[in-house]
């Protein structure tokens, strides 16, 4: 197998993250980036997938607590998150595979940062152990904007 | 020649199991095994479980999985 | 004309279900009248040579209950697969894995280990544990494989319905009977059963506040439950929300929560999933801090969301085994 490259899920509110900047600009900046609209439509369910698709890690950038545009969408989001965790550790994947932030950066250059710095943690952890039937291409995006 | 009879599955009895016969030249029955060819795991799964929840899960083990909710008609 | 050739059979199996088809009482007889049963292990003594004699499609109907865990449980459902022309996956165990799916949170070593050696009530002086193939006295005797995780039917073989439950309550069974007699079939792949969640029809769903919101979880055993009141509201995990009606409500009748056994909600591929989302919108709790604080009550998460569908579950097995007594210390 060749070298170990954590592949990092990011998913972002558009209402505080990087809306200032060209969306294609900064997402040639960051592989497997989902931007949407409130961290509160993002399912368990798209979380889990995230780690069967092949992700090592999943991160979340919400909205600043109090500044959902709708109330309490980054609430659920979090507490969804901190479930995830307890239900991943009991099947054998780190909590620290799955983060989520809630803050500004109206020009996405702390996405990129964030990123970045979550992919070298990963790279610590080593490849999240999932199910091993399933075969990692390292080129095959897991996500991509627009759709799975 | 040997022969051998294999009755597969066991029938009217809670469980999975298997029986060879070995025959000797005469006919004879030479040899026989019973094999239980299942295996579950219980006794590790239920580890980490509350044990509150276990009434609900021990009896799925064996067709007692009526008794803790017996249904009404 | 010749009665259309039915079979019953269990793969890894409790005999929960095949009981929930003898359950049917006095409509079993009229069952037995209008079929030709050729395999049911259970209750009647054919063989499975008999059924590999048989032509493709010569089975109308196989009734398959049990998970899969083992090459001989395989082989029997693609057997059947093959001679039949329906295969119904009955309980919770084929259309989901069921309670034995949460083996999958282990490994098979250790399930062999605890097995074979280090149960206190193992004798096994010669450390045998069991092998595919072995030399006794000169005979080889045969094992099937054990695999390294329990699959659902589906995984196995293609499934044309289901009938969810743990076991299917008996008027459900009644009624997929008479849809298979009847001609009275959904399209192929559906589950016979309601397609909404159990709260649809749980009589404790008045009593739901507008706006469920609880800052504690507790457990079955520490309050005393109220027998009209939703479980979720009194801060008891009950998982109505995210499971499809149709058990009539056994356990919530005998003042016990709801946990799972029909599976999802139709269109939804993750009960347990659907569950956390649910959870966390009636969790009371905004900062760090006190979102940590409740979650911490929820004990054993892979045990109370996936209890009957480990391996139907988007994450389906763990790689990481259990921590065994061994390493614990404990012998």
């Amino acid at each position: 197998m060749s070298e170990y490259e954590p592949k990092l899920v990011c998913f972002s509110c558009k209402f505080s993250w990087g809306y200032l900047v060209d969306e294609d600009a900064l997402s040639s900046k960051i592989d497997n980036w989902v931007p949407l609209i409130c961290t509160g439509k993002i399912d368990a369910a798209h979380m889990l997938e995230a780690f069967k698709a092949g992700a090592d890690g999943v991160l979340i950038l919400g909205c600043p607590e109090g500044d959902c545009h709708y109330q309490d969408g980054n609430y659920e989001a979090k507490k969804r998150v901190y479930l995830i965790r307890r239900l991943l550790e009991a099947v054998g994947i780190e909590k620290e595979r799955i983060r989520i932030e809630l803050s500004i950066d109206p020009e996405g250059r702390r996405i990129v940062k964030l990123v970045e710095a979550m992919r070298q943690e990963l790279a610590k952890l080593g490849p999240a152990k999932t199910s091993p039937v399933r075969e990692r291409k390292p080129e095959q995006p897991i996500a991509t904007r627009g759709g799975k | 020649m040997s022969k051998q009879i294999t009755i597969n599955p066991i029938t009217r009895l809670e469980g999975h199991g298997k029986i060879e016969i070995f025959l000797d030249d005469k006919g004879n029955v030479e040899d026989a095994y019973w094999q239980v060819v299942e295996l579950r795991g219980f006794e590790i799964f239920c580890l980490g479980r509350p044990v509150e929840e276990l009434p609900r899960i021990m009896p799925t083990s064996v067709a007692f999985v009526q008794l803790p909710i017996t249904w009404h008609p | 004309m010749a009665k259309p050739k039915t079979v019953i059979c269990w793969l890894g199996s409790c005999g929960g279900c095949d009981e929930a088809v003898v359950d049917m009482n006095e409509v079993l007889l009229r069952v037995a009248a209008a079929v030709d049963i050729v395999l049911w292990p259970v209750a009647m003594d054919f063989k499975y040579d008999s059924i590999k004699r048989m032509k493709n499609g010569e089975i109308v109907l196989s009734v398959v209950n049990g998970h899969v865990r083992n090459s001989e449980q395989e082989e029997i459902a693609k057997l059947l697969r093959e001679k039949s022309q329906l295969v119904l996956a009955f309980g919770a165990c084929a259309c989901l894995g069921g309670t034995p799916g949460l083996a999958n949170l282990a490994t098979k070593e250790d399930i062999f280990n605890w097995v074979y050696r280090d149960a206190p009530t193992v004798v096994n002086p010669n450390g045998n544990y069991p092998q595919a193939t072995s030399s006794v006295n000169g005979k080889t005797l045969t094992l099937p494989e054990f695999y390294d995780r329990v699959y659902a039917l589906n995984d196995i073989i293609d499934v044309d319905y289901y009938l969810p439950g743990c076991p299917p309550p008996p008027y459900s069974v009644m009624y997929a009977v008479n849809a298979v007699l009847e001609d009275k079939l959904p399209p192929k792949g559906s589950t016979l059963a309601p397609h909404r969640a159990l709260c649809d029809s749980c009589k404790r769903n008045k009593s739901k506040p507008d706006r469920l919101s609880i800052k504690e979880i507790r457990r079955i055993h520490e309050v005393e439950a109220d027998p009209d009141t939703c479980f979720l509201a009194q801060g008891i995990i009950c998982l109505g929300p995210a499971t499809r009606d149709g058990c009539g409500e056994a356990c919530m009748n005998i003042n016990l929560p709801c946990r799972g056994c029909f599976g999802p909600v139709e269109g939804v591929e993750d009960s347990g999933a659907k569950f956390i989302s649910a959870m966390a919108s009636i969790l009371d709790a905004e900062s760090d801090e006190e979102v940590a604080a409740v979650v911490d009550q929820f004990i054993d998460p892979a045990g109370y969301l996936y209890r009957f569908s480990v391996p139907a579950s988007i994450l389906q097995k763990s790689r990481v085994g259990k921590q065994t007594t061994q390493q614990r210390g404990a012998k």
